[in-house]
Order: C-alpha cells, then sequence, then structure tokens
C-alpha cells in the first residue's frame, strides 16, 4: 500500500494506492490520525487505486471520519471501484460516510459550507 | 624433478612467491657466480702465462749471461794461446790464476795441452785454478792418475774440433765436484793445440735456481740439450733422469731453441700445470719453470668460494625475506578464513586480532571486523524482534483461546429439540480473531442465532467481542425486536471510543412457527435454502456495524419458513477466501455450492462448506477467519413419547 497526499483548495486529498488490509491498515490509521491532528480537516480520499480493502482497513476509514466528526471536519470518498464499493455497502459505512463517484465532485463536496 | 612436484601441488602464497621470485633470484645469482668465475678464472690464466714467460725470459737471459761470460773466458785464453801472447809457464799461470780469482761465480778454469807440447819434456801439462772453501786453489792436473786426454771435457771437442758444453760429470780427481765444463780447443799452426776450459758447479746453478720463486710450490729446473737434468727439484733425477722420458710432450717444446708457455703435467707432481720455457747458450741447455695450475687458480677458485659463500647467503637471506613476507600477507588471511569460518558457524562474539603488515590484509581485517560488528547488531535486532513477535504471537494465541472459549461447540447443540438441526464451524486464521456465532433459547420456542465478526485482531477483538456477546445476551428481553435490541446494543458499543466495530446477523427464530425475524448490522446477507434447494439471499435492508457509529437506527425483517429450510450464515472470511491467483471464493460460488443442500444435515453442509473453500484455496494461506453456521428448520414434528411422557 502506498499513500499520496496532496493539498487544493485548503482540501488534503490522499490518495490510496493497492491493497489496505490486515498487513497496512495499522499504518493507513496512523497515518490519517496524524494528518487530522496536524489539521487538516477537510479530507478527501481517493480510492481509484486502492485495489481491496478489508475489516481492519474499514477501521481506519471509521476512525478518520470518527475524528473529524469530532473536529466538525469533513470526509468524502471518491474513485471507489465496485468490489470496493461493494465491501462499503455491506458493512454499512456508505451511510455514515460520503461517497462520490469523482474527485471533482468530492472536491465540490467538501468546498460547500457544511452541510446541514 | 623437484620443481616440478612444487609446481604441481596446489601452491600457496609463499611457495608461490618462493617459485616465482626466489628460484629466479637463485639463477640469477648462480648466472653471475658462473660468469665471474669463467671471467677470473680466464684473467689469472692470462697473468700466470706472463708472468712466467716473463719470469723464465728473465732468469734464462742471467744464466745465459753468466754462462756467456764463462764462455768468453775460454775463448779468451784460448784466444790468447793462439797468437801467441801467453808463451810462458809462469805466463800462463798468472793469467790463469788471475782470471780465476775475478770470476768467483764459476768453479775453475785450466787449460790442457796435447803431450809435449807446451813444456818441453812433461807429456801432461794442465794448471787448473779453482774455488775451494772461498780461496783459489791451484793443481797440475796432469797427473798419471788423472789422464785427461781420456776425459770428456777434452776427448768430445778435440773430436768435434769445436767448442761446446759437457755433459754434466763429477769430475774425479780433478775439480771433484759435480760440474758442466765449457772447453774452447785452440791450436798451433794448423795443428790441435790443447783445450781452454771453465767450470761451473752444477751446485751454483743449484743455489741459482733455487733463488727463484714460482709461487709457493712452482719451481725451476734445467735441462741440457739432450733433455738431461741438470738441476731438478727430486735430487735422484738429478744428472740420471730425462726429461723425454718423464713428460715427452714437455720434452718435445723443450728441446727446440724456441720459448715459450704451455699446459702440461707437471713432471714433478704428475698434475696440471704452467710450463714456461726458454733456451739458454743457443739450446746448450733449457730453463723450465713450473706453475702448478692448483697454486695458479687458487686466487679465482678463493674469489669463486667467496662468491659461494657470499651468493647462498644472499640467497638464504632472499628466501627468509620471502618466507616472512609471504607469511606476514598469509597468515592474518589464514587467520581471517579461520575466523570466517567461526562467524558462519555462528561465534560472533570472537575477538579477531590481527596484526597485517600490509595496508590491503588490514584494510580487509578492518572490514571484516566491521562485518562481523554488523552481523551482530543485526543478530540482536533479529532477536529483539523475534522476541516481540513472540510475544504478539502469544497474545495472539491468548486472543485465540478467548475467542474460542466464548463458543459454543457442542453439537449436536439441541439434541431434546427435533424442529432444529444446527451444526457451526470456525476456523481461525492464524493472524486475525474476531468471528464469534453464538445461538441460545430465551424461551421454549424462540432461539436466537448470532454470526460476528470482529473488525481488528488480537486481544482487543476478542474482548469487543467477548463484550459484544454479553452485551447482546444482557438485552436478550427486547430479542423479540431484534431492531430495537441492535439499536441499543450500539448505543452500548459506542460509549468507547475504540474505533471498532462488529459486522453482525442477529435473527430470532420460532421454532414452533418458523417464522424468521432478523436484523442485519453490516454482516454478508445468510442464504435460505429450500428443501428442493431453491437458493435465496435474505439480502434485504441492512444497516451499519455495531460500534461503528452511534445514533443509528437498525431495521428487521421478518421471513417465514417452510420445514426443511436451511438458514447458512457465514463470514466474509467465506466469501473472500483468496485461491492461489488472488480470486475470491465470491458468493456466486457459495450460492452454487449451497444447491446440492437438500436433504443433507446442517453439519454436513457446513463441512461441505469449509472443504469447498479449502479445496478452492488451495495452498493460498488462510488470511481471515472463516465462520459457517447452517440452521435446519425441520417444522413442528410429532413430539416423542419419551419428551410426552416427561411433560406429564
Amino acid at each position: 500500500m502506498q499513500i499520496h497526499e496532496a493539498k487544493e483548495d485548503g482540501v488534503l486529498i490522499v490518495a490510496v494506492q493497492g491493497n489496505v488490509d490486515t498487513m497496512s491498515a495499522g499504518q493507513f490509521e496512523a497515518r490519517l490520525v496524524e494528518l487530522i491532528a496536524e489539521g487538516s480537516h477537510r479530507i478527501c480520499i481517493d480510492c481509484s487505486a486502492m485495489a481491496y480493502v478489508n475489516s481492519a482497513g474499514l477501521k481506519g476509514f471509521l476512525v478518520a471520519a470518527k475524528e473529524l466528526d469530532a473536529r466538525d471536519g469533513r470526509l468524502v470518498l471518491c474513485g471507489m471501484s465496485e468490489n470496493v464499493r461493494a465491501i462499503f455497502d455491506m458493512i454499512g459505512f456508505t451511510q455514515i460516510i460520503a461517497i462520490v463517484p469523482t474527485r471533482e465532485e468530492a472536491l465540490r463536496r467538501l468546498a460547500e459550507p457544511a452541510a446541514a | 624433478m623437484a620443481r616440478l612436484v612444487l609446481l604441481s601441488v596446489t601452491a600457496n602464497l609463499s611457495r608461490r612467491l618462493l617459485i616465482w621470485v626466489g628460484v629466479p633470484g637463485m639463477l640469477l645469482f648462480g648466472g653471475v657466480i658462473w660468469l665471474v668465475s669463467v671471467r677470473s678464472f680466464d684473467r689469472v690464466r692470462d697473468q700466470t702465462e706472463q708472468l712466467i714467460r716473463a719470469m723464465v725470459e728473465t732468469h734464462a737471459a742471467r744464466l745465459d749471461g753468466s754462462l756467456y761470460r764463462a764462455s768468453k773466458i775460454a775463448e779468451l785464453l784460448a784466444g790468447a794461446l793462439e797468437s801467441g801472447t801467453v808463451r810462458e809457464q809462469q805466463q800462463l799461470e798468472t793469467l790463469l790464476g788471475q782470471m780465476v780469482e775475478k770470476s768467483p761465480e764459476f768453479y775453475g778454469s785450466c787449460v790442457a795441452f796435447e803431450p809435449e807440447s807446451f813444456l818441453p819434456g812433461e807429456r801432461l801439462y794442465a794448471p787448473y785454478f779453482y774455488w775451494k772453501e772461498g780461496k783459489v786453489q791451484f793443481e797440475q792436473l796432469g797427473t798419471p792418475e788423472y789422464n785427461y786426454f781420456e776425459k770428456d771435457w777434452y776427448k768430445t771437442p778435440k773430436g768435434n774440433g769445436e767448442a761446446l758444453w759437457s755433459e754434466p760429470y763429477f769430475d774425479e780427481g780433478g775439480g771433484n765436484a759435480l760440474m758442466i765444463t765449457y772447453s774452447v780447443p785452440f791450436r798451433r799452426g794448423a795443428e790441435f793445440w790443447g783445450m781452454a776450459t771453465i767450470d761451473i758447479a752444477l751446485s751454483q746453478f743449484a743455489e741459482e735456481l733455487a733463488r727463484i720463486r714460482v709461487g709457493q710450490t712452482g719451481y725451476a729446473f734445467l735441462v741440457n740439450r739432450t733433455g738431461r737434468f741438470i738441476v731438478y727439484p727430486d735430487a735422484k733425477l738429478a744428472m740420471q733422469g730425462r726429461i723425454q722420458d718423464i713428460n715427452p710432450e714437455l720434452a718435445r717444446h723443450l728441446l727446440t731453441t724456441e720459448k715459450g708457455v704451455m699446459r702440461t703435467r707437471d713432471p714433478l707432481r704428475n698434475e696440471e700445470a704452467w710450463v714456461a720455457f726458454a733456451p739458454i747458450q743457443n739450446g746448450s741447455l733449457a730453463l723450465a719453470l713450473v706453475y702448478p695450475r692448483e697454486e695458479v687458480l687458487l686466487p679465482a677458485v678463493r674469489l669463486q668460494s667467496e662468491m659461494f659463500v657470499l651468493g647462498g647467503v644472499g640467497l638464504l637471506a632472499l628466501f627468509g625475506a620471502i618466507f616472512i613476507v609471504a607469511r606476514s600477507i598469509s597468515r592474518p588471511i589464514a587467520q581471517l578464513s579461520l575466523a570466517a569460518q567461526e562467524v558462519a558457524a555462528g561465534n560472533l562474539n570472537q575477538r579477531l586480532d590481527i596484526r597485517a603488515g600490509t595496508e590491503e590484509v588490514r584494510n580487509l581485517a578492518n572490514a571484516f571486523r566491521k562485518m562481523t560488528r554488523d552481523l551482530k547488531m543485526r543478530m540482536q535486532e533479529l532477536e529483539y524482534t523475534t522476541t516481540v513477535q513472540q510475544r504478539m504471537e502469544g497474545e495472539l494465541s491468548a486472543a485465540r483461546s478467548i475467542q474460542m472459549s466464548l463458543l459454543p461447540k457442542h453439537f449436536p447443540a439441541f439434541p431434546e429439540r427435533t424442529e432444529i438441526d444446527l451444526h457451526a464451524i470456525v476456523q481461525p486464521a492464524r493472524a486475525v480473531g474476531g468471528d464469534f456465532y453464538d445461538y441460545y433459547f430465551i424461551d421454549a420456542d424462540t432461539m436466537c442465532l448470532v454470526i460476528a465478526d470482529v473488525a481488528g485482531k488480537g486481544v482487543a477483538a476478542a474482548l469487543f467481542m467477548a463484550v459484544t456477546k454479553t452485551l447482546l445476551k444482557a438485552n436478550s428481553v427486547h430479542a423479540m425486536d431484534p431492531a430495537e435490541m441492535l439499536t441499543r446494543v450500539n448505543e452500548e458499543l459506542n460509549d468507547e471510543k475504540t474505533g471498532m466495530f462488529v459486522s453482525l446477523l442477529f435473527a430470532v427464530l420460532n421454532v414452533r412457527t418458523g417464522e424468521l425475524r432478523f436484523c442485519n448490522a453490516g454482516h454478508p446477507a445468510p442464504f435460505l435454502i429450500s428443501a428442493a434447494g431453491r437458493r435465496r439471499s435474505l439480502d434485504g435492508q441492512s444497516g451499519v456495524a455495531l460500534g461503528a457509529w452511534r445514533h443509528l437506527r437498525y431495521a428487521a425483517q421478518v421471513h417465514q419458513l417452510e420445514p426443511g429450510d436451511t438458514l447458512l450464515f457465514f463470514t466474509d472470511g467465506v466469501t473472500e477466501a483468496l485461491n492461489p491467483q488472488e480470486q475470491f471464493y465470491s458468493i456466486r460460488r457459495l450460492e452454487d455450492l449451497a444447491g446440492s443442500f437438500s436433504g443433507r444435515s446442517a453439519q454436513q453442509i457446513t463441512n461441505a462448506v469449509a472443504h469447498d473453500v479449502r479445496r478452492f484455496c488451495a495452498e493460498h494461506e488462510q488470511s481471515d477467519d472463516l465462520t459457517i453456521l447452517a440452521a435446519r428448520w425441520l417444522g413442528q414434528q410429532p413430539a416423542p413419547t419419551t419428551l410426552h411422557n416427561h411433560g406429564t
């Protein structure tokens, strides 16, 4: 797994590449927590290069979502493949984390004033 | 042969150095010694030849001069008589005496006359002056006892009519000494008148020759024209032996009137020698100097042996230096290779005490030392991580035993219940523990079924699982409304901000009516398989995994089972099992397999699924827990008599 970070209009874009599984989930979660602690409160995680995520990896996403929620921040995921989307669907995370098809849409969402 | 053996042996460093430096050095030394000796021998030979040639010429000239003077005295006497200058006895004897007195180097001189030719009436007249005990003596040789007419010194020149040197002889009754005599005949008118002679004692030649020093062992000898030894170191041969009997080759050269130098046998010792020779008095005598080869070559031989010693010492030093250098290089290397073997055997604590003379080897030793040190560090790191890993594995196995101890594992689960046939299998993965299942009756007709998958692993996951199970049990009063129940459990699980969550299916089956209520919190939908083999995924509304997010509402589904229907619950460990090609087992494959489940017992079904997954995965390591729970509702059966009896 590799993580590429970029800033765009005050939004931190985290592009994930490879598998977020038992082996890499710890690193993934720790990095996200670190980035949030450093002050990134609007985060877009680009999952277009993410091949697979298991429950350990999902925990990383959940922790990020919780941390941002606690700080009035926002998290939007984008670019998911159908397989990955199905996993998020099954665990029910599509009901608690915003997931959009493209990065542009994600950035637009994050640019909006805080949703009601 | 020795060289070949040396070369054929697999050469170590010192042997190679000896062969490629030592042997050429030896050859070079040998060559130099050979060349220098040859040159020095040549030089010594040339010098010797020059030396003895000069010596023999000098000494021959001196002897020649002496003999010449002697012959002149005799000729003078003869001339004085022939010219008539001397006529009287008194006059002659005075002249003769004076001449002898003036020539101490000669033995004596005599004038001998034919019978009655000088003194009338005297048949024999031969006045003779000679040296004896440092004084000149006179003697009348013409006595009846000494008939000089018969003596060789008189008879032979008289016969030849010319002057000549005699053979050496002992002048018995005359000079009484070993001598040679030069006789000059003189005439009165045309008639032979007498003989003027001069004697030279051989002892005088012997003295003269004895003074000639030819090195330490060389010597001089003198022969006359017939080859007879006049003076010779071997007294037995003097006057007796002849040179041609001893060394004919030398005699051939010696008895000519030539001078020269030749290499031949030493007549005295019969060894190699240089002999220089020169004629005296036109070959009347010949002087020879003998210089033994052994002594001639002594300086060269000495030089040669000195060079051998020097070369030997030099070679020894060279070999020693080679040996020391080779050892100073090869010993540390040998020590290093020994140390490397030690390291290979695992001994990293050895102290490498290598003193290398050469910089390259020193660098090697330092690099080796650093390598060993680094290796040791790595080993310690590895040991540490291994310990950590062991601790983690210990933790995992603890988690696994917690997990396993929470699972009901006694089958048949409810032997007294004919309505329900239930079986479950859990196969924990090596690294992950988080699956669990549960089943229990909350009243006579109502059975709860739980299957769940805690995200995460280790002790935390196992504990979270225990908490979940406990909370489920604690909220059993709400079991008839699974949605309400999960909503409550979710709130309680969200009390702690652990980030942990559990996907879970909670089902309530009325074993009497077959009514099934269940609520799905983020879990894979179960299959409902009819007795005829129809499969249906109960993938109705599904909620968020428990513990993930608070303030969520869950919804339940209600289904009516037919007798023989089987509920198949499973975790994603089944559908996401990987084969060596990294493909998922998939829900589709499970659904296909379920087609063969009609009429099978719950245990047969769980085993069939587990078996098929194992076959699919082949050698690929199981990466996640795998849990299968099958519950077959057989419908209301006639109560067995025993139970009936018991009921009454």
